[in-house]
């Protein structure tokens, strides 16, 4: 009976109105959702979906977050969530499938070399194939490779940058597995550039001194160091329990001497659970999970350290409302425990609670047919629904 | 056996979805698409889409110095008995235009941009069935003599296309391209483009089209009794795509291998410019009714791997970069209300953030009736 039900979930899963980065987004990124976008996570997803052929909508040259002092959150820098051309697809082979996929960047890789004037990745390739089963599996590779040699700027510094890595992934009826290995993330060569020195008061704002510029500098070196992460998750009955530990982290080398030998080195370990119950026409969800992250930036005479807790409670709601459309819309925000601290020189370390991070997100899909248009409500921080302010972070998928 | 299946698949490819730059750009221009924008270049096309008229939306202030499309153009096609004929406004050709806009470093005019274009063009083509073959051919043909400001251009191609069941070929030449600015005595400018050539066929086998394209362009300016361009451009391009067609639904992958080479080796400067591309964009997308009256298109396309650029200006001799980041995601839709169909191209597929609303809905609109 329960098989019945996990198949039935699955099934639903798989229907055509599961398909973008804006509906996990709209989602709030709950744990439990399969879409054509978790496959990044683990590509066996691939395997509980039929075949498609979706398209993220962006520009070519998506860059990382503008940083305006005094405006921008560090917090929204490290999600780097801009939109970014990207798109492929996926077909089977009896009980096999496999997937081309174009366009996929790191957002960390993409916010940390802008922020060093480093390329990013560029024409990033991803295949992926996974296999039905008892325990269904599935493998990823992704790279990225650039060497501009006389430059392609107005400062004409060669620049040079290469990417991988790879993802494994298995599910079954009760639980899943997945890990995620950065291989390789190197550049060299680096235009002129703004640095976050830190958040050296702890507001987790982009204050105008914690900003220091750095000038052209063909010798830099940027150098991913161990970056991984790894997931699981347990289901029982209509709760899932999951865990999942991240880390990253680059090295700096370069003719300035403020920042040769700096390094960065972050990791995020979350545990929580989330329930999801079915409704007519689509699903409500509701958990809480603890999030335990630490960052380190050491440099010459210089070390900061953010340890920060969390504990966001999540509650969303996807349901049909008409036959052609899906509207869905999710609220998060940190409940009681947490804590933020920053230990450097300047500041005091002392630990601040966590601050008003309430925050909703909400779209729609609609369905036309085998297919289905995407979006985030453009109104979700402003309020208003207009013609001009509608939806952002269009994507189109087929489900064949 | 052979000749159903054709008319079966020149039925589907005659229906109103098949009209317009907007779909074109929405699927990547792939190869395999009908579309009867592909008249333009080979003739004998005029043949697989029935009677139409249409009108591609946009601007006529089309200069060597701004080239933003969309650009004001349209045309008909009208059948009698097995030929078809058709007439075609504001197709600005592309044989004529590379020639006389700049390619840094290589510019025309010192890289003024004061070149005209090929002003108010016209195409004029013929098609006619000839058991499985079609046949066809075109003439384009554009004049300005602008006594005020001393300028004067002339172009003039010919065209010639056939297809068959499963192959089709065409050659485009150019026979006269010329442009000349007296306005500055001493300093007149004058070009004669070389003869253009485009010879470009595909092969279908099954679910795949196979595609090569060689083209030769060129010209000659002088500016007073200088040589200051002697320009030849070469682009080779071959390609294959697979596509799956269902019922509403063509779905399809594929890549190209693109070469170019663009260079300058006027005998009045002292060294040779050159751009020479290599690229293998790969590509994927598909068009599928979303409704009896709304057709959808995508396409994501991207370099993969192998690729290079390499620009070298006068005596610095240039190196190879690997070609820049291009993923870039293009959708559109068309609308059918009973023969007439509207095509657009998403505005939000390649915008900063991916908006869909009511400022940015659809670009490139064209509007096809097909009789």
């Amino acid at each position: 009976m329960k098989k019945l039900l996990l198949i039935a979930a699955l099934a639903a899963l798989s229907s055509p109105a599961f398909a973008s980065k804006a509906r996990v987004t709209a989602l709030g990124n709950a744990d439990h959702l399969v879409d054509t976008q978790t496959v990044f996570d683990n590509p066996a997803h691939l395997t509980l979906m039929g075949d498609y052929v979706t398209f993220e909508a962006g520009p070519t040259t998506a860059t990382a977050s503008t940083v305006t002092p005094g405006t921008t959150k560090y917090s929204d820098l490290m999600v780097a969530n801009n939109p970014n051309a990207e798109g492929g697809f996926v077909r089977s082979s009896g009980d096999a499938k496999y997937m081309a996929y174009l366009g996929r960047r790191s957002p960390f890789t993409q916010t940390f070399r802008t922020m060093f004037g480093f390329l990013q990745q560029e024409n990033t390739i991803e295949l992926q194939y996974a296999m039905k089963g008892a325990i269904n599996w599935g493998v990823g590779l992704n790279y990225s490779s650039s060497d501009k040699k006389s430059g392609d700027n107005a400062t004409t510094v060669a620049q040079k940058q290469q990417a991988a890595g790879v993802r494994l992934g298995a599910s079954a009826d009760m639980w899943e597995g997945y890990a995620i290995i950065g291989l390789m993330s190197t550049a060299e060569g680096a235009t002129a550039a703004n640095v976050l020195t830190g958040d050296a008061d702890g507001d987790d704002i982009v204050d105008g001194g914690e900003i220091a510029p750095i000038v052209l500098d063909a010798t830099a070196k940027y150098k991913g160091t161990t970056g991984f992460k790894l997931g699981g998750a347990y289901k029982m009955e209509n709760v899932r329990i999951f865990g999942k530990y991240y880390q990253d982290g680059f090295k700096y080398e370069g003719a300035n001497t403020t920042y040769d030998g700096a390094e960065l080195t972050q990791s995020q370990a979350d545990v929580g659970a989330v329930e999801y119950n079915k409704l007519e026409g689509g699903q409500w969800f509701y958990g809480a999970s603890f999030q335990l992250y630490n960052s380190k930036f050491s440099r010459t005479g210089s070390e900061s350290k953010t340890t920060a807790t969390f504990l966001p409670f999540l509650v969303g709601v996807e349901y049909d409302a008409a036959s052609w459309l899906t509207l869905r819309a999710s609220a998060t925000q940190n409940v009681l425990l947490g804590s933020y601290k920053v230990e450097d020189a300047a500041a005091p370390d002392e630990a601040n609670t966590i601050q008003q991070n309430t925050k909703v997100a909400a779209g729609l899909g609609l369905r036309f047919g085998k297919w289905v248009a995407d979006g985030s409500w453009a109104a979700q921080t402003t309020g208003n629904v207009n013609s001009t302010n509608f939806l952002t972070n269009l994507g189109m998928t087929y489900m064949f | 056996m052979k000749n159903t299946v054709l008319i079966a698949v020149l039925a589907l490819a005659a229906t109103p979805a098949m009209a317009s730059k907007a779909r074109l750009s929405a699927l990547n221009n792939a190869a395999h698409i009908e579309d009867i924008q592909d008249t333009l270049k080979n003739p004998a096309k005029v043949t697989l889409h029935g009677d139409w008229l249409t009108f591609e939306m946009g601007t006529n202030a089309y200069t060597t110095a701004a080239q933003n499309p969309p650009r004001a153009e349209g045309g008909f096609a009208r059948g009698m008995g097995d030929a078809r004929y058709g007439f075609y406004l504001g197709h600005h050709a592309n044989w004529v235009t590379e020639t006389r806009v700049d390619n840094t470093p290589i510019d025309m005019d010192g890289g003024a941009n004061t070149y005209l274009t090929n002003e108010n063009p016209v195409n004029l083509f013929y098609g006619a069935k000839a058991g499985d073959l079609a046949w066809g051919v075109g003439l384009d043909y554009s004049n300005s003599d602008k006594k005020s400001t001393k300028q004067k251009q002339s172009a003039t191609g010919l065209n010639a296309g056939v297809t068959a069941n499963d192959w089709e070929a065409y050659l485009n030449l150019g026979l006269m391209n010329t442009y000349e600015n007296d306005l500055t005595a001493g300093s007149e400018v004058d070009f004669k483009g070389k003869t253009a050539i485009e010879l470009g066929g595909e092969y279908r086998m099954d679910t795949m089209t196979f595609v090569a394209l060689a083209r030769m362009n060129g010209g000659k300016e002088e500016i007073g009794t200088t040589e200051t361009v002697d320009r030849t451009i070469n682009v080779y391009n071959l390609g294959v795509v697979n596509s799956h067609k269902a019922e509403g639904t063509d779905f399809f992958y594929g890549a190209n291998y693109v070469m170019t080479l663009d260079k300058n080796t006027a005998a009045g400067t002292a060294n040779d410019d050159k751009i020479e591309t290599s690229a293998l964009p790969v590509f994927a997308g598909i068009e599928a009714d979303a409704t009896s009256w709304m057709v959808l298109r995508a396409s994501v396309r991207q370099n993969f791997i192998l690729g290079s650029t390499k620009t070298t200006t006068g005596a610095a001799d240039g190196e190879p970069n690997t070609v820049d980041q291009n993923t870039s995601v293009a959708a559109g839709a068309g609308l059918k209300f009973g023969k007439l169909l509207v095509d657009g191209t998403l505005e939000a597929a390649n915008s900063n953030t991916a908006a869909l609303n009511g400022n940015a809905f659809l670009a490139n609109a064209a509007v096809t009736y097909m009789f």
